[in-house]
């Protein structure tokens, strides 16, 4: 699983109406500058007071055919096709909602969320989403990732502004996915265990297996990027509706480097709340 | 409104007057659109429009009637009665500013709270309008997409610019509406999206709430706040 190549600039995935409207954003023509965003007013705040200005609300989405793969019955296996679905189609909604926010002339993307949605609309068919809110630098420098995306981080306002002040910048929203059949268990397995506290070691190691794997796959995005650690990481779990035997791994995080190598974390204050 | 707020409320000049409200139902015109790729259901964009400003002018008129500065707090809601009937409603409360003496201008409507106004005028920015930017389009299946392999792996063409239309244009009316009104900008966006399978494609609807500010004190900045972090 790796990313496609991104150019800056490009917005192959785009309306071309959407290209205009966010050109007409930045104040093209008659227009007069205009933003939008979907972060709350104290976001709002701490990302201004972080030096950055919110630019738009950016997102990218795609509706997409997963294909099919038959697993055999008493067999753990990854199911590599599911897997590369998942990845692939939420890789197209982050880098549309990448392009949005160049179009936008941004730094990066704060606020990430990556959605799908999988209703009963469509066999097969699932909706995966991007949205964020594009921000830039008053004063501009580099924050841009090692292949030229704009940043992306799925870290609120608060989150973002204590990140800054800890010395540390976000690099990328990294992501890995894994899907995985978990076998059925045997009759005479089952007979085995009739009465008795025993450890389904199948089960047990499916798990393992496929947490391990989407973990590996997302801190070797943030090796690419050449990032010091992930923030905020998490592994979330899921079956889409494919059946209880078949379960999604999906760990995402912020990828962060450090503002400079010899940033200082300011010491904490005790704040007493009255509520 | 909490105490807390009530306090806040003074101190940024929105003491609450009342709750005000506004409602319009409107029936739907023309109802359906069916196009061989995808078309607008243009009725209801109409409808949308109209029950909106017809609901705005009554808040407004509510607020005018208690000499009210602005809304604050408007809860917003918009609801289909039936196939061809819409609704929608918006209440909140009517706020008003001691200090300024008798107001001349309209009152603003936000969906924001008090916290939230205090915290923006910090940055030099008052509310101005609640902006819904809002489509319903219907797309059908393209000859590309119904030549798909069922087995395979593969983004739905048809489908996925569908649904980017249908966003842009929801998006572009959100501005459109804050432009009229010289905003700055547009702040606690709410985005809603609906996907429903139709016979010949995918109905989707999709819509923004947020509400337009502008700037009107030059000299604020953001670095007159001093944040801190709660560590819980």
């Amino acid at each position: 699983m790796s990313k496609a190549p991104y150019t800056q600039g490009s917005h192959e995935g785009l309306p071309a109406a959407a290209v205009q409207r966010l050109q007409e954003m930045r104040g093209a023509g008659d227009k007069p500058k205009l933003f939008t965003s979907d972060l709350s007013v104290n976001e709002f705040l701490l990302v201004k007071q972080a030096g950055f200005e919110p630019l738009g609300l950016v997102m990218g989405s795609s509706i997409y055919h997963i294909g099919i793969q038959i697993p055999g019955m008493f067999q753990n296996m990854e199911l590599d096709v599911l897997t590369q679905a998942m990845y692939h189609a939420r890789e197209l909604a982050m880098t549309r909602m990448e392009e949005e926010a160049d179009v936008l002339g941004a730094d990066g993307i704060v606020g990430v969320r990556l959605i799908v949605n999988r209703q009963e609309w469509g066999e097969n068919l699932a909706e995966f989403m991007a949205i964020g809110t594009a921000i830039k630098h008053r004063a501009g420098g580099n924050f841009r990732t090692p292949d030229n995306r704009p940043f992306t981080s799925d870290l609120n306002g608060q989150d973002f502004w204590t990140l800054l002040q800890t010395g540390y910048q976000p690099v990328a929203l990294v992501m890995g996915t894994c899907v995985y059949h978990v076998a059925h268990q045997g009759f005479m397995q089952a007979l085995k265990r009739i009465g008795r506290n025993v450890e389904m070691e199948n089960y047990t190691q499916a798990l393992y297996d496929a947490r391990e794997l989407s973990l590996s796959r997302m801190q070797a995005e943030a090796e690419r990027d050449e990032a010091i650690g992930i923030v905020g990481a998490r592994v979330e779990e899921s079956s889409h509706g494919w059946g209880s035997h078949i379960v999604e791994y999906f760990s995402v995080g912020t990828a962060v480097r450090e503002l400079r190598p010899d940033h200082v974390v300011p010491a904490p204050q005790m704040v007493l709340p009255l509520t | 409104m909490s105490a807390g707020s009530l306090g806040l409320g003074y101190v940024a000049g929105l003491l609450p007057l009342g709750t005000v409200m506004g409602v319009a139902v409107i029936s739907i015109g023309k109802v359906t659109t069916s196009g061989l790729d995808g078309r607008e259901h243009a009725g209801l964009k109409d409808a949308v429009n109209m029950a909106r400003e017809l609901a705005f002018k009554r808040i407004r008129m509510e607020a005018i009637l208690r000499k009210a500065s602005g809304v604050v707090a408007v809860d917003f809601e918009m609801q289909m009665l039936s196939e061809e009937v819409l609704e929608i409603r918006c209440a909140g409360t009517a706020v008003a500013n001691p200090a300024a003496g008798l107001q001349t201008s309209e009152p603003f409507l936000s969906t924001l709270s008090v916290a939230e106004h205090w915290a923006l005028a910090q940055l030099g920015y008052a509310p101005r309008e609640i902006v819904f930017g809002f489509c319903k389009w219907h797309q059908s299946l393209g000859y590309r997409s119904s030549n798909m392999k069922l087995l395979i792996n593969s983004e739905h063409p048809d489908f996925t610019r569908g649904l980017a239309t249908a966003r842009n244009l929801a998006h572009s009316r959100l501005y459109e509406q804050a432009r009229l009104v010289k905003a700055q900008g547009v702040v606690g966006v709410v985005p809603n999206q609906e996907i429903r399978r139709s016979q010949e494609g995918m109905e989707y609807q999709v819509s923004f709430l947020g509400t337009a500010v502008s700037f009107t004190a030059p000299g604020a900045s953001a670095h007159n706040v001093t944040p801190s972090v709660l560590i819980q």
